[in-house]
């Protein structure tokens, strides 16, 4: 069967790690986030940060191949070339996998793209802390891209993923969306 | 916290920066003093009196997706002016276009609706049962025709039975406020007091599930049990006739019984009766008030607006035509 070029984002991975069928529901357009507060909190910590850092412009818009149906898209906000350090900001590290995975997916982008040996830093401005991540080794690299694979087969089947049940659904912007039903009279 | 504005009275509305300015203009031209609404505060725009107002800002009111509905001179819903679809989403779409070319998906959800807004009726007929009113015979009506919507074989019968269903509940409505007859239901213009209730307060509740809609990524013009193009918005209609006994039909009957609205309140003319100015703006009061009232969710074990339980409808109609969840209509269960 001939799929169209599925896209594939930083977004994708953090949420395969928070939660598959808030992945699933997101790649197919059903988005929630125009109205969660914790979101837009998220949002203040990263302007805010970002107006402290006051040197030019340091975005970086990077696009590479994974397969012949999947291409990965990803933006860097903050990007340093003579240390080949990434930077990334975070409100919270309660899923510290999941940026850590994020963080890779900009490695191995700035690999395809010629620039290897990159380390990345998050950081935690609420917690005052940072995270670092050492550059891409053969065994990341492989255990991303298998994740990657995996993650284009879950989305380009029909069916949404069951819900999770855990206590982060209370917090999480599809909570509404995913449990609501009718009690019985 | 956003709120719905009503602009009763005609005026000039333009952009000022991130504020809107509302000059009203009296029938000499005079103009009063300005209000200004600053544009994160709005929810959404009522306009009852005639509004001067550029392209400029219908841009700027687009762009923060602000809907604007226009009222005419007989308080008569006229239209809406909406902003670009701004989550619309491919996959829900074609979900949504299947379910509605499927006669037989189609004919199911709209039973579904047709079983939310009779047990709303029916919750309102017993709650006034329970205080006297002489309502067991059109209950027992009501019900039988119910059962029946079980063998419709097509859309045409299912609306049919759904029209004498409302017909007999809206007959009751004079036994269950005092003063007020009901006689028949009429519409363009209404002829009497309850008429003229109902269709204001039906058309709120057009226009609330239509801003519902608008968040989330429903196509608002493709419907179940309404034929899509009987207006614009076919589904707004569809989700209206499940929350209009819990939104409007209460709301006229604590008015009506609070005696905060009384015959003076209404007009009678030639062309029919309207409510005058000052009990518009006294039902749209009321009508803000219900849908800011909380509820415990029984499944999402949190309080939420009588308002919000009709976005969460929308929810249920996504997860039905994408497959993930049968619907099921909200039943009022207070
Ligand atoms: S509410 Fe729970 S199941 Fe639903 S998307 Fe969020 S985390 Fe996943």
């Amino acid at each position: 069967m001939l799929y169209p070029l599925m896209h594939l984002t930083a977004t994708h991975i953090n949420y395969y790690y928070l939660c598959r069928r808030k992945l699933w529901l997101f790649h197919h357009g059903i988005h929630m986030e125009h109205n969660s507060d914790l979101v837009h909190a998220g949002k203040l910590v990263e302007e805010y940060s970002y107006a402290r850092r006051s040197e030019c412009n340091r975005q970086l818009a990077l696009r590479a191949r994974l397969d012949a149906h999947t291409q990965l898209l990803g933006v860097i906000d903050y990007f340093d070339p003579e240390a080949r350090l990434i930077h990334e900001t975070k409100k919270s590290n309660r899923k510290e996998e999941a940026h850590i995975a994020q963080m890779r997916f900009y490695q191995l982008l700035l690999k395809e793209n010629g620039i290897e040996d990159c380390r990345g830093i998050i950081e935690y401005p609420l917690l005052r802390s940072s995270t670092e991540v050492p550059p891409l080794d053969a065994t990341t690299e492989a255990q991303l891209r298998q994740e990657l694979h995996t993650m284009a087969q879950m989305l380009r089947q029909a069916h949404c993923p069951p819900l999770l049940q855990t206590r982060w659904c209370r917090q999480c912007a599809y909570y509404d969306y995913c449990y609501i039903d009718e009690a019985e009279n | 916290m956003k709120k719905s504005y009503y602009l009763f009275n005609p005026g000039r509305l333009s952009r000022q920066n991130n504020t809107l300015k509302f000059v009203p203009i009296d029938e000499e031209g005079k103009e009063g003093q300005a209000r200004y609404l600053p544009v994160e505060s709005i929810k959404e725009l009522y306009v009852f009196g005639s509004l001067d107002a550029n392209s400029a800002l219908y841009n700027f009111l687009g762009q923060q997706g602000i809907v604007v509905h226009f009222f005419n001179y007989y308080e008569y819903y006229t239209g809406s002016f909406m902003p670009r679809d701004y989550l619309l989403a491919g996959k829900v779409q074609i979900a949504q276009t299947k379910t509605y070319l499927s006669a037989n998906k189609r004919l199911a959800l709209a039973r579904r609706l047709i079983e939310g807004a009779t047990h709303n009726m029916l919750k309102n007929l017993r709650y006034y049962v329970g205080r006297g009113a002489p309502l067991q015979n059109p209950i027992t009506q009501i019900e039988a025709l119910w059962q029946s919507t079980a063998t419709a074989p097509d859309i045409e019968t299912l609306m049919g039975i759904e029209g004498n269903i409302r017909q007999t509940y809206y007959e009751c409505f004079e036994h269950i406020v005092s003063d007020f007859a009901f006689e028949k239901r009429s519409k363009r213009p209404p002829e009497n007091e309850l008429n003229t209730l109902i269709s204001f307060g039906n058309m709120l509740c057009y226009t609330l599930c239509l801003r519902q809609i608008f968040h989330t990524q429903l196509n608002p013009t493709i419907s179940f049990l309404h034929e899509p193009g009987m207006r614009r918005y076919s589904l707004a209609l569809d989700l209206a006739e499940v929350f209009k006994p819990l939104l409007v039909d209460r709301t006229i009957f604590s008015m009506l019984n609070k005696k905060i609205l009384q015959a003076s309140d209404f007009r009678t003319e030639l062309r029919g009766c309207t409510l005058r100015p000052a009990a518009a703006k006294k039902f749209v009061t009321h009508w803000e008030e219900r849908l800011q009232t909380t509820i415990q969710h029984r499944t999402l074990k949190r309080k939420v607006s009588y308002e919000h339980l009709v976005r969460l409808e929308c929810y249920k109609l996504i997860k039905h035509v994408l497959e993930i969840q049968d619907y099921k209509p909200f039943k009022a269960w207070w």
